[in-house]
């Protein structure tokens, strides 16, 4: 009956895309790649419901508000002198392209750009917790 | 920022250390051994990856990247364990007769309704009327609950966000199966809409409300209307006579839409327009009638109507589709939907039959109302804990 229900639920929700994108973040980061198609599926189960987004696709693959996912980005990006946005969105596709050929060997741009969209689900986990505790 | 962090993860250890310090064994009220595991179980997993993290940022070669990532897992972490403290390990501080009659009265009704989960745990302190917390699947009742009949079903609305909360469970794979077709009608519909929208030169400035409506569905809305479909589902026309009585106390615009600000929660009309149709699908056709004309004729409802795009958001078309699918699930995976075949052989001990008989004295019989409820819930509390210490002496 209260909203307080539907931000747990969307914490959840967020909470364990952000999870999962971390751990294999993680082991990218530290060279433990044992797994690489979990690897692969766990990077594209989040950055693939953002490009879609930001084509104006409809994505139903995820119930995370990609909207608010693609506005942090913006935000970021605005705040660094030396890139724009629709670069930004090339390199990002790039990656994304990249990753669905199976390759995950990145260099530190790209590791940053995939830090950009895990503090960016980051943002909207620490929104539905702000909501969560009143 | 690495030496803080480094202190700032480790003083997350020892709180989680000290949390699971508070659990007590054996669990006292027996019915909440679920929620101590699950704490339990939490903190474990938040203490181990938090040791890892410290494996990370000791490393001498971690660089920035690595220090965002970190940072990043410990707010995690730290948001976890401060949710388990405050939606678990708070409940099981606490040891009352209420708090163990709400307890066994969630299991009678996960019983009758055969919910096929382990059964929730309710804290009867909420602050904020009925809510879920799925970090820890406890259900939150406001403090004197037990002491009446009326707001009671919307313990099934909460109890509908822990099965949605759990629809990855193979026991539940037919529900699942069931709300993902509801999630392509919803983007059927919208998208129908939208290539409509996108022909019509005069149309196309509607298009970002559009997409607008259809992520809000997607996001909140389908969830919200998912735990009201359940719950009149499985408690029938009781939930939502009760659904009036919470909206007649604290609405403030029952056709709230608007195309700027959306809310998580679809506007309380449209909520009981759904109720509506699902009350109709089980076969409620007497009582949901009786439902629309007490609605229609409150103050707040009669005459009013919602801002341009609200029949867009609120699609009496889309509403049925979804009913017809989420009644489907719920049958197909053995849920016990209440009908009023089932609900004329249930005794009086059954907990559908107690909601549903306590509004139907409400109107027929309103100065008899106090007695019944009195009786009823003393009955409850008998059949359901042994004892009805639980009610104070009045």
């Amino acid at each position: 009956m209260s909203d307080i229900g539907l931000f747990g639920s969307q914490f959840e929700i967020n909470q364990e895309s952000l999870r999962e994108f971390d751990n294999a973040l993680g082991k990218i980061q530290s060279n433990q790649v044992v797994n690489r198609s979990l690897v692969v599926s766990s990077i594209l189960s989040v950055l693939e419901p953002i490009g879609q987004s930001i084509s104006y696709q409809v994505s139903l693959s995820s119930t995370i508000d990609q909207y608010n996912i693609i506005e942090s980005l913006k935000k970021k990006v605005s705040l660094d002198e030396k890139t724009d946005w629709q670069n930004y969105v090339v390199k990002l596709q790039e990656i994304i392209e990249k990753i669905k050929l199976n390759q995950i060997d990145f260099n530190k741009t790209e590791i940053g750009i995939l830090n950009d969209i895990g503090d960016a689900l980051n943002d909207e986990c620490n929104r539905h917790y702000r909501n969560l505790r009143g | 920022m690495k030496n803080y962090l480094q202190r700032l993860i480790e003083e997350l250890v020892r709180r989680g250390e000290q949390l699971k310090g508070l659990i007590k064994c054996p669990i006292e009220i027996v019915e909440l051994n679920a929620l101590a595991v699950k704490c339990e179980t939490e903190i474990d997993t938040c203490i181990r990856n938090l040791r890892e993290l410290l494996g990370f940022i000791k490393d001498d070669n971690s660089d920035e990247q690595i220090v965002r990532y970190v940072y990043r897992r410990y707010q995690d972490e730290y948001r976890n364990i401060d949710l388990i403290e405050r939606y678990g390990i708070s409940l099981l501080k606490v040891n009352c007769q209420d708090l163990k009659y709400h307890n066994r009265l969630l299991l009678k009704i996960q019983t009758e309704c055969k919910v096929p989960l382990t059964i929730a745990s309710v804290a009867s302190f909420s602050t904020e009327s009925f809510f879920y917390a799925p970090k820890t699947h406890v259900i939150f009742v406001p403090a004197a609950e037990h002491l009446f009949l009326q707001h009671l079903p919307a313990l099934y609305h909460e109890l509908g966000h822990y099965v949605n909360g759990n629809l990855k469970n193979v026991r539940l794979t037919n529900l699942r199966s069931n709300l993902s077709n509801c999630y392509s009608i919803i983007k059927d519909y919208y998208s129908d809409i939208l290539k409509r929208q996108l022909l019509e030169t005069h149309s196309k400035e509607h298009m970002p409300i559009t997409f607008a409506i259809m992520n809000k569905w997607k996001t909140t809305w389908f969830e919200e209307i998912l735990c009201d479909a359940f719950a009149t589902f499985l408690v029938g026309p009781a939930y939502a006579w009760s659904w009036i009585h919470i909206v007649s106390k604290i609405n403030d615009d029952v056709f709230f839409f608007d195309n700027e600000i959306y809310r998580d929660h679809p506007s309380d009309e449209a909520r009981f327009r759904f109720m509506i149709q699902c009350l109709r699908l089980s076969g409620f056709t007497e009582e949901a009638n009786q439902l629309e004309s007490v609605w229609h004729s409150l103050i707040f409802v009669s005459g009013k109507r919602g801002k341009p795009n609200y029949d867009l958001a609120f699609p009496n078309n889309l509403f049925s589709k979804l009913a017809i699918q989420i009644k489907t699930g719920l049958e197909n995976n053995n849920f016990i939907l209440c009908s009023p075949a089932i609900l004329s052989k249930l005794p009086n001990t059954s907990i559908t039959k107690s909601l549903n008989d306590a509004w139907e004295i409400f109107w027929k019989s309103p100065d008899g109302f106090f007695k019944f409820e009195d009786e009823r819930i003393k009955e409850l509390m008998d059949h359901i804990s042994g004892s009805s210490s639980a009610i104070p002496h009045k």
